[in-house]
C-alpha cells in the first residue's frame, strides 16, 4: 500500500514537470546589474510585431524612423535620414543616410521605405494606414531616396510631418511574412521568437518571460560610428501587477525608470531621502503630455446653454481640485485649448482671454446666471432656465478606479451645486461609461482630447474638440456642431504664411471663448520617475536633456546614450545638442518651396482601401446595441436544460 | 449491465448535459454585461499613440471587425461552438492580440505550481494536526492546536499575505517583495535559478498554507471524535489493540470526507488565488481572470471559465468514481436498486 502511494506521488511529481513553467531555453542567463536598466511598464506582452495594434514596450528601437522628434520642445534630430527636402508644395524627398544598414548587413532603401508604406495601404497598419488618408503615394527615386507625394485635394501637412517620424520595415524580412500569413500579418503574427527579428536599431530584443521582457545592445549597428553605442548592455522591461507593486520595487531600488501613478511621489526623496527623482523635484513633477478637459454634453436640455457653461467656467476652483486630488501633478490650464508650456504658446490671445476668458469667481458665476434669468423660481434650491428646464439633475462622470478624476467629480459637483446647478458624481465601470461617451448619453465628463504638444499644436486640438464631423472616440466628446470652424480646420494645415494662421487661430480661440465647447481644466501628467541608485544621467529639468515623454519610441532612444552607471558622470550627447532643430525650420523651408507639381495619381489605389479610409473621419460611428435580451434567453434555456436533465435523473433514481 | 458501469455512464451523460448548459451559459453572461470591451484596447493605444482622430477611427472599426462584435447573436454563437471544437478559445481583448489559449496555458503552470503543493501541504498538515487534537480531546494540546485552527480558519487569507509580505519584505527584506523570480535571471533548469525561484516561492506559498490547515484541521478534528464514538472502536479497545493501531482505523474512516474536500478544492485550482498573486505579484490564472472580468473581456472570460468549469466538473465526477470504488456501500447500492 505504501509502495502504491508512494509510486503515485513519484508518478503525479513526473507528470507535473511537464507543466514546468519553463523550458531550458538557453544556459542560465543574468542580467548584471551595472549593465542593466530596469524600466516599469503598465501594458502587457502581445509581441514584438510592430504592425499590430498593440506591441511591447520599446518595439520600435528595433527599427529605424528617418528622424527622431521631440513633442515636448518640438525638435528633430536626423536619425537613419541624411536630410529632407521639398521639391515642392506637395513632394517632401527624404534622403535615407548611405550607413544606415539592417542587422544583417543588407542597406536600409528606399525600396524598404516604400513596402512599408505600401503595406500600411493595403491592409492596416496603426502607425501608417492612418497617413494615406493625406498621400497619393510613395516614390522611389534611388536606392537611398524616396519621395512622399500628396494632392491638392489630400494635403495636410501636419499629417506629411508625421512621415518622418515613422519607422521603416525591412522589405526582404516582411515581404515573405506578408506572403506567408496574408491579411492576418496584423492580428496573428506576434514576432516573439527575437533571433528571427530583423531590425537596424541600437537594441535588439533578447528574451521574453511572462511579466518581463528584456532588449540587449547591438554593438554593431550601423550607427555605432555617428551615435556611438548607448551605454546599458541590457534594458529589462518588468510588467508590475499594479501602481503599488511598481512603486514598491521602485522604491528598492529594482525600477531604474518607472511609468506610473504614485500619490504624494515628492515624500520619496524628501522624507524617505531616496535617490528618486521625477522630471521636475517641484511641483507640477511631471510634464504635461495633453490637455484634459471638463465635456458638458451639448444634447443635454441645460448644458447646451452658453450662459450655462460659462457660469460653470467660473465655479470651478481648478487649482483645488488639481492640489487635492491631482497631487498639483498637473498645471492649471487656460480657457483655450493651447498649452502654454508648449512652443504653440504664443498663438495664445492674451487680449481675447481677458476679455471672454474665466476665473474661479463664484459670485461672478452666480451674476451670470441671476443676468440671465436662471435663477430658482420653485424654491428647491435649483436653478431654472427662462423657459422652466431645471438644470439638473445632471451626472458627471469617470471610470470607476480612476481615484484622481473620481475625486475632482465631487468636488465638481460641490463647486456647481453652490450656484444652484444640481450635479452629481456617478462612477461607471470603464467600458460603460466609453459605451455611454459613445452612444451620447451623458452629461458631464472629465476626458481628453488630442491636445498633445508638438508641431500640430494647437490645430489638433481645436480639431479633436471643435469639428462637427467627428465623433468619440475619435473626437467632439461634447456633439459641438458649428460649422463654421470646418475651413478654418481644413485651411490651417495647408496654410503656410504666418501671419493667416495666426489670425485663424484668433477666430478659433474667439469662437472657443464665445461657445465654450469645452473646459480646459488641467495638463495631463506623463508618468516618468527615475532612480539614481544604479544609473545616472537621467534627464531632468535642470540637465534639459532630450525628453520626449516616456513612452515614444524610437524618439526617447536619446536616454540611453547619456545614462551611466552610478559613480561615472554623464557625458553630453553631441549628435543630440548638435544637429536638433525646430519644426520651424521644416515650415520655412515648405515655404520656400515651389508650388507646382501637382500630382497626377499615376495608378489607382485600391477602391475599397481609399472608400474606407476616406470615411473614416467623417462616418458617424454607430455601435451595434447588444441584444440582451437574445443572449438572456439563451442563459434561461441552458439553465432550463440543466435544471430539466436533473430532476429526471433523479427522479430515474427513486 | 454491471451497476458500476451503469453509475458511470449515467455520471458522463450528466457531466455532458451540464457541461453544454454551462457552454451557454457562459456565452451570454459576459455579452449581458453593458459596455463596450474594446474600450480598454481603444484607452490603451490613446495612451501608446498621440490621439489622431483619423487613427481612432480606423482602429475602431478595424477592432468591431475582429471580434464580430457587431455580428448577430445566432452567428456569434455558432463561431463561439465551431472554434471550442478547434481548441480555439478566441483573442484577448485585455491582453490583444494574443491569444486566450497562449496566455492561459503560460500562466496556468504557475497557478498550479504555487497551489497544488499548498493545497496538499496544507491538506496533510492540517489532517494530522486535526487528527491529533481529535484523539486528543478535552486536554491542553487539543485546547492549544483548536484556537491556533479557529483563529487560522478565520483568518482573511489576502490579509495575512499582505502581513507577511510587510514584515518579511518590506521591513525586514528577508524575502523578496514579490515575482515569480528575479528580474535578472531568466526561467532555466539550473540551480541558481531553483534557489531563486524558491526563495521567491516561499511566502505566497506559506500564505496560502497557513491560511487553509485551520479548516482542514478542524473537519479532521470534527471527524475523528465522531469516529471515536463508533462501535468499532470500542471493540478494538476492547481486544487491546494499540491506540497507533486504532488511530490508522479512525483516520482511514474519518478521510472520506477529506478526500472529497481535496477533490473539490482541485478542481477550482485552475482559478489561481486571485489576491495573493496581486499581492505578491505572482503570475497565475487568478490574476488574468479578474483582468478579464474588470475589462470585460469576452473571450478571456469564456476561455478561463470554460476551463474551471471544465476541471471542477471533471474533479466532482472523479470523486463519484474514487467514492464508489473505495466505499463497497456505494456500489453495493447500485447493484440493489
Amino acid at each position: 500500500m505504501k509502495g502504491r502511494i508512494f509510486s503515485l506521488f513519484l508518478l503525479s511529481f513526473i507528470l507535473l514537470l511537464n507543466f514546468l513553467p519553463f523550458k531550458p531555453i538557453r544556459a542560465q542567463e543574468t542580467f548584471p546589474r551595472d549593465q542593466t536598466v530596469y524600466i516599469s511598464s503598465p501594458w502587457s506582452i502581445p509581441g514584438w510585431n510592430p504592425t499590430m495594434g498593440d506591441t511591447n514596450w520599446m518595439t520600435q528601437i528595433q527599427y529605424p524612423s528617418f528622424y527622431l522628434y521631440n513633442l515636448i520642445t518640438d525638435e528633430w534630430i536626423p536619425y537613419a535620414a541624411s536630410g529632407y527636402k521639398w521639391v515642392d508644395k506637395y513632394t517632401l524627398e527624404v534622403k535615407i543616410r548611405d550607413e544606415a544598414k539592417w542587422w544583417d548587413g543588407k542597406p536600409v532603401s528606399a525600396d524598404d521605405v516604400k513596402y512599408t508604406w505600401d503595406l500600411g495601404n493595403r491592409m492596416f497598419i496603426p502607425f501608417i494606414t492612418p497617413f494615406w488618408t493625406y498621400l497619393e503615394e510613395v516614390v522611389v527615386i534611388d536606392s537611398k531616396t524616396v519621395q512622399f507625394r500628396t494632392s491638392e485635394k489630400k494635403l495636410n501637412y501636419f499629417q506629411m510631418l508625421g512621415v518622418l517620424q515613422q519607422i521603416i520595415l525591412p522589405k526582404h524580412r516582411w515581404e515573405a511574412l506578408e506572403a506567408k500569413y496574408g491579411a492576418k500579418l496584423t492580428t496573428d503574427f506576434k514576432d516573439d521568437k527575437p533571433e528571427e527579428i530583423i531590425g537596424a536599431g541600437p537594441y535588439k530584443a533578447y528574451t521574453v518571460a511572462e511579466s518581463s521582457f528584456s532588449y540587449i545592445r547591438v554593438d554593431d549597428w550601423w550607427g555605432k560610428d555617428i551615435f556611438g553605442l548607448p551605454n546599458p548592455k541590457y534594458v529589462v522591461i518588468w510588467i508590475p501587477k499594479d501602481n503599488v507593486a511598481a512603486a514598491l520595487a521602485f522604491e528598492q531600488g529594482e525600477l531604474d525608470y518607472m511609468t506610473h501613478f504614485t500619490p504624494k511621489i515628492w515624500e520619496m526623496w524628501e522624507v524617505k531621502k531616496l535617490p528618486v527623482r521625477t522630471y521636475y523635484a517641484h511641483p507640477p513633477y511631471y510634464v504635461g503630455g495633453g490637455i484634459v478637459f471638463l465635456w458638458m454634453n451639448y444634447k443635454t436640455k441645460g448644458l447646451d446653454n452658453t450662459v450655462v457653461r460659462r457660469a460653470i467656467a467660473h465655479a470651478l476652483n481648478l487649482s483645488e481640485m488639481i492640489e487635492k486630488a491631482y497631487y498639483n501633478y498637473g498645471l492649471q490650464a487656460k480657457p483655450v485649448p493651447i498649452l502654454h508650456t508648449s512652443a504653440a504658446a504664443t498663438y495664445i490671445n492674451q487680449s481675447l482671454l481677458e476679455k471672454y476668458g474665466w476665473s474661479f469667481d463664484v459670485q461672478k458665476a452666480k451674476k451670470i446666471l441671476d443676468d440671465a434669468g436662471i435663477v430658482d423660481k420653485d424654491g428647491d434650491g435649483w436653478r431654472e432656465l427662462p423657459d422652466g428646464t431645471e438644470l439638473g439633475p445632471y451626472t458627471i462622470q469617470v471610470p470607476y478606479g480612476w481615484t484622481d478624476w473620481m475625486m475632482m467629480c465631487d468636488m465638481i459637483s460641490t463647486n456647481l451645486k453652490a450656484i444652484g446647478i444640481n450635479v452629481e458624481p456617478e462612477f461607471p465601470d470603464f467600458a460603460v461609461w466609453w459605451q455611454r461617451l459613445t452612444d451620447k448619453n451623458f452629461d458631464m465628463v472629465i476626458g481628453w482630447a488630442d491636445a498633445s504638444p508638438g508641431y500640430a499644436h494647437p490645430w489638433n486640438a481645436f480639431r479633436s474638440t471643435m469639428d462637427p464631423r467627428l465623433n468619440h472616440p475619435s473626437g467632439n466628446w461634447e456633439n459641438y456642431n458649428n460649422p463654421e470652424v470646418i475651413e478654418l480646420i481644413d485651411t490651417l494645415p495647408i496654410e503656410t504664411d504666418p501671419v493667416k494662421v495666426r489670425a485663424m487661430y484668433n477666430k478659433l480661440q474667439e469662437i472657443w471663448l464665445r461657445d465654450i465647447p469645452g473646459i480646459p481644466m488641467f495638463y495631463g501628467a506623463s508618468w516618468y520617475e527615475y532612480c539614481e541608485a544604479h544609473w545616472v544621467g537621467w534627464p531632468n529639468e535642470e540637465n534639459g536633456f532630450w525628453f520626449p515623454q516616456a513612452w515614444n519610441w524610437p524618439h526617447c532612444m536619446p536616454f540611453f546614450f547619456r545614462v551611466v552607471p552610478k559613480g561615472q558622470t554623464p557625458k553630453e550627447v553631441a549628435w543630440v545638442t548638435g544637429t536638433k532643430f525646430p519644426s520651424s525650420r521644416i515650415f520655412e523651408d515648405l515655404a520656400a518651396a515651389p508650388v507646382h507639381g501637382l500630382v497626377t495619381v499615376t495608378r489607382t489605389v485600391t477602391e475599397t482601401v481609399v472608400q474606407t479610409v476616406a470615411t473614416t473621419v467623417t462616418t458617424t460611428q454607430t455601435v451595434p446595441a447588444f441584444d440582451v435580451v437574445s443572449a438572456g434567453g439563451i442563459g434561461v434555456v441552458a439553465l432550463v436544460i440543466g435544471v430539466a436533465v436533473g430532476w429526471l435523473v433523479a427522479s430515474r433514481k427513486k | 449491465m454491471n451497476p458500476l458501469l451503469r453509475y458511470i455512464a449515467r455520471r458522463v451523460a450528466f457531466l455532458l448535459t451540464t457541461f453544454f448548459a454551462f457552454l451557454l451559459i457562459i456565452f451570454a453572461l459576459p455579452r449581458a454585461i453593458p459596455g463596450n470591451p474594446l474600450a480598454q484596447i481603444l484607452y490603451r493605444m490613446f495612451q501608446q499613440a498621440q490621439t489622431n482622430p483619423d487613427l481612432v477611427q480606423a482602429v475602431y472599426k478595424q477592432l468591431m471587425e475582429e471580434f464580430g462584435i457587431g455580428k448577430p447573436l445566432h452567428e456569434q454563437v455558432i463561431e463561439f461552438f465551431t472554434r471550442l471544437l478547434q481548441g480555439d478559445l478566441g483573442t484577448s481583448i485585455a491582453f490583444y492580440p494574443r491569444k486566450v489559449a497562449d496566455l492561459v496555458f503560460i500562466y496556468l503552470p504557475w497557478s498550479l505550481g504555487l497551489l497544488i503543493p499548498a493545497t496538499l501541504v496544507s491538506w496533510i498538515l492540517g489532517n494530522l494536526l486535526g487528527a491529533l487534537a481529535g484523539y486528543k480531546r478535552k486536554t491542553a494540546v487539543d485546547n492549544a492546536l483548536l484556537t491556533v485552527f479557529l483563529t487560522l480558519s478565520q483568518t482573511p487569507y489576502y490579509w495575512l499575505a499582505m502581513i507577511l509580505l510587510y514584515v518579511f519584505a518590506v521591513t525586514f527584506r528577508v524575502f523578496p517583495l514579490g515575482g515569480a523570480y528575479s528580474k535578472a535571471l531568466m526561467p532555466s533548469l539550473t540551480v541558481t535559478f531553483i534557489l531563486d525561484f524558491i526563495y521567491h516561492y516561499v511566502l505566497p506559498f506559506f500564505s496560502i498554507v497557513l491560511a487553509a490547515i485551520g479548516g482542514w484541521a478542524i473537519g479532521m478534528r470534527s471527524m475523528v471524535i465522531y469516529e471515536l464514538g463508533a462501535d468499532y472502536v470500542s471493540y478494538a479497545d476492547s481486544l487491546g489493540l494499540s491506540d497507533s493501531k486504532i488511530l490508522r482505523y479512525i483516520f482511514k474512516n474519518s478521510m472520506l470526507p477529506q478526500v472529497t474536500g481535496l477533490a473539490l478544492n482541485f478542481g477550482t485550482i485552475l482559478g489561481g488565488s486571485l489576491i495573493t498573486e496581486l499581492v505578491f505579484s505572482y503570475p497565475g490564472t487568478g490574476y488574468l481572470i479578474f483582468r478579464s472580468l474588470s475589462m470585460l473581456d469576452y473571450p478571456m472570460i469564456q476561455g478561463t471559465f470554460i476551463l474551471l468549469i471544465s476541471t471542477l466538473l471533471l474533479a466532482n465526477f472523479i470523486v463519484d468514481l474514487i467514492y464508489s470504488y473505495i466505499d463497497p456501500r456505494i456500489r453495493t447500492g447500485y447493484a440493489t436498486s
